[in-house]
């Protein structure tokens, strides 16, 4: 389509500012975080690379004490692969096969178990963590995995997704595959799953990141220190930056603060084409 | 081999709504069956509670003599092939049409033997191992076919199979599935809408409308003699004409609209209303102006090896369509001389619309 | 609704129930928990507590505290939904437009997608600090005298920012789809009708990309309502005097750290009820057909 050359030019230019605007701060943190404390806090933020990476890196992910706590970030890090595998994995698994259920059978209570799975969208888990958090303490599933999970499956978006998909699926193929002798199990395990792979994945995808990203119920949940993802670590240190009248710890900050974020951006920019054809698909 | 038998079959939707009303049919061993009609005149119904996709609300449906009312679709020994193809997207075309044998226990030799005998009847050889989006919508339908073969099933359901074709392949398709019928000799059931693709495939015709089966019969007989106004408009391209008529008072002639008369070769009740229909092709042009109806030029279509003209006629306007073969000139608003003779004429019931 | 489905069995049952067991635990008791509890009083140990009716949500609608909660969560809400939804789809369209580098456009701009609110509200506050803070140094430097750790204005104007910058990339990728959806024979007939590129965009562009644009606002509020509360926690703190904090955020201060379980709990009911407006009318725009 014809283009003005001066409309090119502004395109290019804004969209340059936009992506500088999204990566400055980042591109800050990762710089400083290679730098001393007393560098930082004599000369502000920095703009290039320091000559502390190793230092810096080293000391966060295998000195508790850097992190000020008895865990390390590798173990944060750890955690939070746990969590982001644990709660995809979960989701994925139960809401395809509630979906399933909801999708293909008429059965008695399908209505008010829809409701069920449908009133979970209206209230999530911010709104009811104090209670929340009652119940896993009475269950005894505080400081663990799967007190850290299970509640962050409770609610129903995966099921919705894998729904829309199924009714996208035509009628057809599942005559043809009960022409073909297929029960419900057989259809589900040898068509509908492999025809979803690509859903899957994209779900997945997304999964990974909420589930790395959480932040609220793992602070309630996890008081052990040795259960800290590392999202609920920059909390941490956070919280001690001030302490004890030194100078700031900023580049161990940054540098966890780096490690929290790598992960789930590597994941979103390599399945790029993925995600977003998931997270387009999802919401609507 | 088998045959299947609908007695008085019926099928009402949850909703109340009615879509068979009381189907009786005999379908004969090795014999090709077309269900045709308009969309939602319950055919594909029919042919899905054949398959056992639906219930049937009450009647019985044998295959051979077993009936098969509440015997799931797996077990009715039927195969289908369907208008989109329904083939599983993530097989190989080897998979798709050995996954309903796997299902039933055969051994890996056996189905091996089987599928390969049917891509040799197909021409599917080359394409076993590659998945169906990598094949052409011609070569997909194959595959369809070929996962109903392996089956080596009592009946041969098609829902629509060639609807999704472009139209020369729908040709060529349309003769191979005739000539596998054939060659093989299962019973089939075949929907469409297409009357082209019913006249052709048909040993018998069953002409559908609104949930009741209007005529069955050969193509050739639906076509000489349809049994109703609806049957004689769904049959025929372009489609019979008819004119509004009554019969004189020495019953030898109906009269038209217009006062032209037609001659009837059977008795029937002086002054009864009834509908004339007569085929485009059966009309004749008496260039002396002998015709017994006289109509005007309104359009012409030229096919080259024949020609459409579509007239006016009375005062009404009535249209009138006229086939010719070759090519022929008029000029528009010319009036032309048509006649038609007696035992070419259908007459129907002005109010039943049946045949008389 | 599927035309063919599977008759009465037990099966569906079993595919549904750690669905529903998972809910049932998690969801449906914690519920109801709340509930029970806002009509609820402890006494100041936590040892017993009685029966007081609507007691705890008048209080807490009666509290100058709440009022001052809701109006910034509204104010905010609507401030980070509206120039998120602006900045984005103002990048969105210029990137659709252009054709060398899109795909690089498209990644610098949507990667944010995976940064954890936590860490966008680690980075301002950084940015923001008084040592050493750019941002900081550059406003004071134009004389504005910014100080976000008593001003109230200004730490909400640093909260905004944060949830700005963390929102941009998902609404981008959603504008960005939509913009990809609209067919090029459109665009095309509207270059034939229509000279100014701008005309062209809020007469035809705009229009089409409605229902993404509502869509985003309902997301944008549910974000700013919840996922507000890593960036605050790591942010402001609520701070200066509760002025930054969100009624999520207020519900987490009195009930976690203020042990305040009846107030909490009837603050939380209180949310509850106007999420599930929300949501309730966003499920119906966008469902409008609902078979269940």
């Amino acid at each position: 389509m014809y283009q003005s050359k001066w409309r090119t030019i502004t395109n290019h230019l804004i969209l340059i500012i936009g992506s500088l605007f999204m990566i400055l701060p980042v591109w800050i943190a990762l710089v400083s975080s290679t730098h001393t404390r007393e560098y930082l806090f004599q000369h502000g933020l920095q703009f290039w690379f320091g000559g502390h990476f190793i230092e810096n890196y080293g000391a966060i992910l295998f000195d508790p004490d850097a992190t000020k706590g008895r865990v390390t970030a590798l173990e944060m890090l750890f955690n939070s692969m746990v969590l982001g595998l644990g709660f995809a994995i979960g989701k994925v698994i139960i809401s395809m096969m509630a979906a399933y259920a909801i999708v293909y059978f008429r059965f008695r209570l399908a209505v008010p178990l829809f409701w069920v799975i449908f009133s979970t969208l209206l209230l999530p888990l911010e709104v009811r963590i104090v209670p929340s958090y009652e119940v896993v303490a009475e269950l005894g599933l505080l400081n663990t995995y799967t007190g850290l999970i299970l509640p962050l499956i409770a609610s129903a978006t995966g099921t919705f997704f894998f729904r829309q998909f199924y009714r996208s699926v035509p009628d057809e193929l599942l005559e043809a595959a009960r022409l073909d002798g297929a029960g419900p199990l057989r259809f589900f395990l040898d068509i509908l799953v492999p025809l979803s792979v690509t859903m899957i994945a994209a779900i997945f995808i997304i999964m990974f990141v909420v589930g790395w990203n959480q932040y609220l119920w793992p602070l309630l949940m996890t008081t052990d220190d040795q259960l800290y993802t590392i999202v609920i670590g920059i909390k941490q240190v956070y919280n001690s930056l001030y302490e004890g009248g030194q100078i700031p710890q900023f580049p161990k900050a940054f540098a966890l603060t780096i490690m929290a974020t790598i992960p789930p951006v590597l994941v979103v920019v390599i399945f790029q084409r993925m995600f977003v054809k998931g997270l387009v698909e999802t919401e609507k | 081999m088998a045959t299947v038998t609908l007695n008085r079959a019926e099928k009402t939707y949850a909703n109340g709504f009615k879509a068979l009303h009381g189907i009786d049919l005999e379908i004969g061993d090795g014999e090709f069956t077309v269900l045709v009609g308009p969309s939602g005149c319950g055919k594909s119904t029919l042919l899905r509670m054949i398959a056992g996709l639906e219930g049937i609300s009450s009647g019985e449906i044998k295959i051979d003599d077993r009936v098969v009312n509440n015997v799931a679709p797996a077990d009715r020994d039927i195969a289908m092939v369907f208008q989109n193809y329904a083939l599983y997207p993530h097989m190989t075309n080897y998979a798709n049409m050995a996954y309903g044998l796997k299902n039933r226990g055969y051994s890996k030799v056996e189905i091996d033997t089987r599928v390969r005998d049917a891509a040799k009847i197909l021409q599917l050889d080359d394409y076993l191992e590659r998945k169906p989006q990598q094949l052409s919508g011609g070569q997909r339908q194959r595959v369809a076919m070929g996962r109903a073969i392996v089956r080596e099933p009592k009946v041969f359901l098609f829902d629509e199979p060639l609807s999704n074709l472009d139209a020369k392949l729908r040709v060529d398709m349309r003769l191979e599935i005739k000539n596998l019928q054939q060659r093989l000799g299962i019973t089939s059931v075949y929907v469409t809408h297409d009357q082209v693709e019913a006249m052709t495939l048909a040993d018998r015709l069953i002409v559908m409308n609104a949930g009741i089966a209007e005529q069955i019969g050969t193509p050739i007989e639906i076509y000489e003699k349809p049994a109703s106004l609806f049957v004689a408009s769904f049959i025929g391209s372009p489609s019979m004409n008819f004119l509004d008529g009554k019969v004189a008072d020495d019953k030898s002639h109906v009269v038209l609209g217009d006062g032209s008369k037609i001659d009837l070769d059977h008795v029937i009740d002086a002054g009864r209303d009834l509908v004339v229909g007569v085929r485009p092709e059966h009309f004749t042009l008496k260039a002396d102006g002998s015709g017994a109806l006289k109509a005007r030029v309104r359009m012409i279509e030229s096919l080259g090896a024949e020609t459409l003209i579509y007239l006016e006629f009375g005062e009404k306007n009535e249209n009138v369509t006229l086939r010719m073969q070759g090519t022929h000139q008029f000029d528009k608003g010319q009036e032309l001389s048509l006649a038609t003779s007696a035992n070419l004429v259908h007459l129907f019931d002005k109010d039943s619309g049946k045949r008389l | 609704m599927k035309r063919v489905q599977f008759g009465h069995s037990p099966v569906p049952y079993f595919f549904i129930a750690p669905q529903i067991l998972i809910i049932a635990i998690f969801f449906l008791w914690p519920a109801a928990q709340a509930v029970y509890q806002s009509f609820l009083l402890e006494d100041a140990f936590g040892l017993s507590s009685q029966f007081v009716g609507f007691r705890n949500f008048a209080d807490v609608l009666a509290s100058g505290a709440w009022l001052q909660s809701a109006i910034f969560t509204a104010v905010f809400s609507f401030l980070v939904a509206f120039f998120s939804i602006a900045i984005s789809l103002f990048l969105a369209v210029r990137a659709d437009e252009v054709i060398r580098g899109a795909k690089s456009y498209k990644t610098l701009l949507m990667w944010g997608y995976a940064v954890a609110p936590p860490v966008a509200g680690l980075l301002g506050n950084m940015l923001f600090n008084p040592l050493m803070g750019d941002l900081y140094k550059l406003f004071n430097s134009f004389g504005f005298e910014f100080n976000h750790i008593q001003n109230a204005g200004d730490a909400a104007f640093v909260v905004t920012l944060i949830a700005v910058w963390k929102q941009v990339s998902v609404n981008f990728i959603f504008f960005l789809s939509g913009l990809q959806g609209i067919p090029k024979a459109v665009t095309e007939a509207a270059t034939l009708d229509c000279k100014s590129a701008e005309r062209r965009f809020w007469t035809i562009t705009f229009p089409l990309l409605a229902p993404t644009t509502f869509f985003l606002m309902v997301i944008n509020l549910t974000y700013a309502f919840f996922e507000t509360f890593g960036i605050i926690d790591v942010s402001t703190k609520g701070s200066p005097g509760g002025s930054t904090a969100t009624l999520v955020y207020k519900v987490y201060v009195d009930g976690f750290l203020g042990a305040d379980m009846g107030s909490s709990s009837a603050q939380s009911v209180l949310l509850m009820i106007m999420v599930s407006v929300l949501t309730v009318f966003q499920f119906r725009f966008i469902e409008r057909k609902v078979h269940y």
